[in-house]
């Protein structure tokens, strides 16, 4: 049988994730990789991190520069996809060019959200390394940062800027912080921790109403009628899947690129993955556009596989986050509303913890400073493991109960495999 | 094939209430290291009865690999280690979420991920553990030897013969380098398959009954001459070793001759129409020891080969059933290690046509046998004898009895005598142990 020529549309987790399943899975297949960036794959997660001078930007390459000969594929820089043919097989590049394809993974992420009254006033957004080199340049010699937003980038990047010595001011559009992941007492704890750090956290403020460039810097009014005035202004309003290649190519969008579990779009031979799709969620199995990592990793594994001719199916998204800010760990997996389920929490020693139950399996959980193995939660979570009367005991020893339910659940499903 | 590496054993359930030694030898090991938190942590619940600890299983296919943004997590092809590398390491903490098995340590206030990295070959935990639950196995040898069988599949034995997977056992254990020894009796089906094919890629050499130990004894000196070390490897039944091939294993077991003699002891000649041997218990059917009438079987005592042996002096003795594998791997382990004298294995193999049981009860059979100390699991090991697998709650010998036909005709007060000899026997094991040497 002769070779199929598979392209990947860029060079994220989803990406990588997907070309080392291909290969696992025997397809030897040429393989091409095309990226719009200068930069060799890394992960838009590191660099808050390289901002905060933990890591250099030359140690957070996701894969080793052999990465592509190893794998036998063709790693293409600077080159954007802008649009889709799928009835003739073909993607077209911006320089006019165009190019065949029998197998296309779409895995071109996302991009960040900026308000144009903030872009017209100078902020910057915060997503890719160029953001990041930008950022670091207008940082210098300045020293108060306002960041518009109360996600997890935004958080991260209030801690790693407070932390190299910047003043910084966090204006929350709405009455909540982290509201994808906490609840409303762990974001008032987390708040209350900014707060001791020398970070502001500003509530409530709305969204930008009038913004201007005030010298090097920026002054905003925002609707709830308050003002800030700073030397650069970031905004961290989250991300919205990068979609413009698919549109009028008949793929269907949602929100983001629609996927069925295979990671197939709505059209032959064309799959996608990561932070672009919107794929099944695993506590609902409806569809949701959840940018995380993990989701990104387990996805590209699912489209890879079955790119290569095998049959894998997407066990669906579960939402969790790690947030590492000063000295302190927030972790949260799966659910957090609790819309008619049981919640349980302990506010023991300063620390944290919040379990949400639906019927007798755990659904969601979340920590702050607790001692628990956040991965042996998440194995609860997605392998519905119940939890029967142990639920007081979980919530006050999550690590020691924890690890025990997993182990037990482990060890009856080795038994009922041999029998 | 598939690669194997050394590993971490941790026996679940045995710590001690409280314990924390693995943990804190851990901390400590990581600080002089330069690195932080821990690699092994313990959990106690009381309640439950669950005290145990757990680290890193060094997966084949981690998950925290996949998700580390920045490729700071590597599983290393050498010695199977997943490592951090902490100039890359980003303290995220994605690894930490996506491992299953709370192998990635990562707490507040850490500022990298840290997990178990087996103290690079020299665990810490292992000798810290009061009770000796963690245990350092040094499988990989071991474990790709055991992927070696150099038997054909399939073979002209009884169905459900517990002496095939002996064979097999051994002599993956055993590894390269060794030739295989053999007489008449069933196991030498194994040599010769069915006439037209060879059954075994190894040198494999069946004598007659009364020259196995000499013609090992001839094999292993002239490689010795010629300066290669090589292995030895007899695998008889016990007509051969306790009977008819007697003499010549005394005599080399009083020689001390470099070889390894394991008997397959079916009690009995199974391979010629169940006559009884030496080795036949005490009551036993055979058609030689009938049971008609007023006659009850065998009326001698079955003679003791391992403990004769063991009386010779050699290096090694030991006693294995197939139905306790670890058990019988470690004795052939020691026994393969042994460079300047003889070791024999006595391995008790229950025979379906002469013992009369059901085809899949081989292993149940060994179990009984090891359960009611009808068969003790000991060793000899230079001057020191030793119980390797001691019965907590021995079940009395009618458990074993009731199991096989050969013993079907006992009366309540036969199997009373039958349990004097098996006390009597273990009582006379147990003063050996307690004495310094014979």
């Amino acid at each position: 049988m002769a070779k199929r020529k598979q392209v990947i549309v860029g060079s994220g987790t989803a990406a990588v994730s997907a070309l080392r399943q291909l290969r696992a899975a025997g397809c030897d297949d040429e393989v091409v990789v095309l990226t719009m960036e200068k930069h060799a794959p890394y992960s838009p997660m590191s660099l808050p991190y390289v901002l905060l001078g933990k890591v250099g930007p030359q140690d957070i390459g996701m894969v080793t520069d052999d990465f592509f000969d190893r794998m036998a594929a063709t790693f293409v820089r600077e080159r954007k996809v802008i649009s889709v043919e799928p009835a003739a097989h073909r993607i077209s590049y911006g320089d006019g060019k165009s190019e065949r394809y029998d197998r296309l993974l779409i895995a071109t992420g996302s991009d960040p959200i900026v308000p144009l009254k903030l872009k017209a006033a100078g902020a910057l957004g915060f997503h890719v390394m160029d953001d990041c080199i930008a950022l670091e340049s207008e940082l210098t010699g300045t020293r108060r940062v306002a960041i518009v937003g109360a996600g997890l980038v935004a958080m991260e990047l209030a801690a790693a800027l407070s932390e190299r010595g910047h003043e910084v001011i966090v204006i929350a559009p709405r009455e909540r912080i982290l509201r994808s992941a906490f609840d409303e007492e762990a974001g008032g704890r987390i708040i209350d921790l900014f707060t001791a750090s020398g970070v502001r956290v500003n509530m409530k403020w709305g969204e930008a109403a009038e913004a201007e460039r005030r010298g090097a810097g920026a002054r905003v009014r925002f609707s709830g009628g308050n003002e800030i005035e700073a030397d650069v202004l970031l905004a961290c309003l989250g991300v919205k899947p990068r979609t413009a290649l698919v549109e009028r190519s008949g793929i269907e969008v949602d929100v983001g690129i629609t996927v069925d579990r295979r990671m197939r779009t709505t059209v032959p031979d064309v799959f996608a993955a990561g932070d672009c799709v919107e794929a099944a969620d695993f506590l609902t199995g409806k569809r949701a556009v959840n940018p995380i990592l993990p989701s990104a990793a387990d996805q590209g594994k699912v489209a890879g596989a079955n790119m290569a001719g095998k049959n894998s199916a997407y066990e669906g998204s579960l939402p969790m986050n790690a947030f590492n800010f000063f000295d302190h760990l927030a972790l949260s997996i799966g659910k957090v509303a609790a819309g008619g389920d049981e919640v349980l929490i302990d506010r023991r020693n300063g620390s944290y913890a919040r379990l949400v139950f639906t019927g007798d399996a755990l659904a969601g959980a979340s920590f702050l400073d607790a001692d628990v193995d956040a991965g042996v939660i998440r194995n609860l979570i997605r392998k519905k493991i119940p939890v029967g009367k142990y639920r007081e005991d979980l919530l006050r020893s999550p690590r020691e109960v924890g690890y025990w339910l997993m182990n037990e659940a482990e060890k009856r499903q080795t038994v009922s495999k041999e029998e | 094939m598939r690669t194997y590496y050394d590993t971490l054993s941790i026996e679940e359930n045995t710590c001690p209430p409280g314990c924390k030694a693995c943990s804190e030898v851990c901390a400590v090991a990581k600080h002089e290291r330069g690195g932080d938190g821990y690699g092994i942590r313990e959990l106690h619940l009381a309640e439950v009865g669950a005290h145990l600890a757990y680290t890193c299983n060094q997966c084949s296919e981690p998950a925290c690999l996949d998700v580390c943004p920045t490729g700071a997590l590597a599983k290393s092809p050498k010695d199977g280690v997943v490592r951090v590398e902490t100039k890359k390491c980003l303290g995220c903490g994605l690894c930490h979420m996506a491992c299953p098995y709370g192998g990635i340590d990562f707490h507040a206030g850490s500022k990298r991920a840290s997990k178990c990295d087996l103290c690079e070959g020299d665990p810490k935990c292992v000798d810290a553990c009061p009770v000796k639950a963690i245990r350092f196995l040094k499988t990989k040898s071991i474990v790709e030897h055991l992927h070696k069988d150099p038997f054909l599949s399939g073979s002209s034995l009884c169905i459900g013969c517990p002496a095939e997977t002996a064979i097999r056992f051994v002599m993956r254990a055993m590894g390269e380098d060794t030739f295989l020894f053999g007489g008449p009796g069933c196991a030498v089906n194994m040599f010769n398959g069915l006439g037209t094919r060879a059954m075994v890629s190894i040198p494999a050499h069946a004598s007659n009954m009364t020259s196995v130990p000499s013609t090992m004894t001839g094999v292993k000196r002239y490689y010795r001459k010629m300066g290669k070390d090589v292995r030895c490897v007899a695998f008889v039944g016990d007509g051969l070793a306790s009977d008819v091939g007697f003499q010549p294993l005394s005599g080399a077991a009083e020689r001390n001759e470099n070889i390894i003699f394991v008997c397959y002891d079916n009690e009995g000649y199974m391979n010629t129409g169940v006559q009884r041997s030496s080795t036949s218990p005490f009551l036993g059917w055979t058609t030689t020891t009938p049971t008609m009438g007023r006659r009850k079987g065998k009326l001698m005592h079955s003679k003791n080969v391992p403990l004769i042996m063991a009386a010779h002096g050699i290096p090694y003795v030991a006693t294995a059933v197939v139905s306790q594998p670890e058990d019988f791997l470690m004795k052939l382990m020691k026994a393969k290690e042994i460079k300047d004298g003889m070791s024999y294995i006595h391995i008790l193999s229950p025979c379906i046509l002469g013992w009369g049981y059901a085809i899949p009860a081989s292993l149940d059979v060994c179990r009984a046998a090891v359960e009611t100390n009808y068969f003790p699991l000991w060793e000899y090991e230079r001057g020191q004898f030793r119980i390797t697998h001691e019965v907590k709650n021995p079940k009395p010998v009618a458990d074993y009895a009731r199991l096989l036909k050969k013993f079907a005709h006992l009366s309540e007060e036969d199997v009373g005598a039958l349990q004097k000899v098996v006390d009597e026997r273990l009582k006379q094991l147990k003063a050996l142990t307690g004495m310094a040497c014979l």
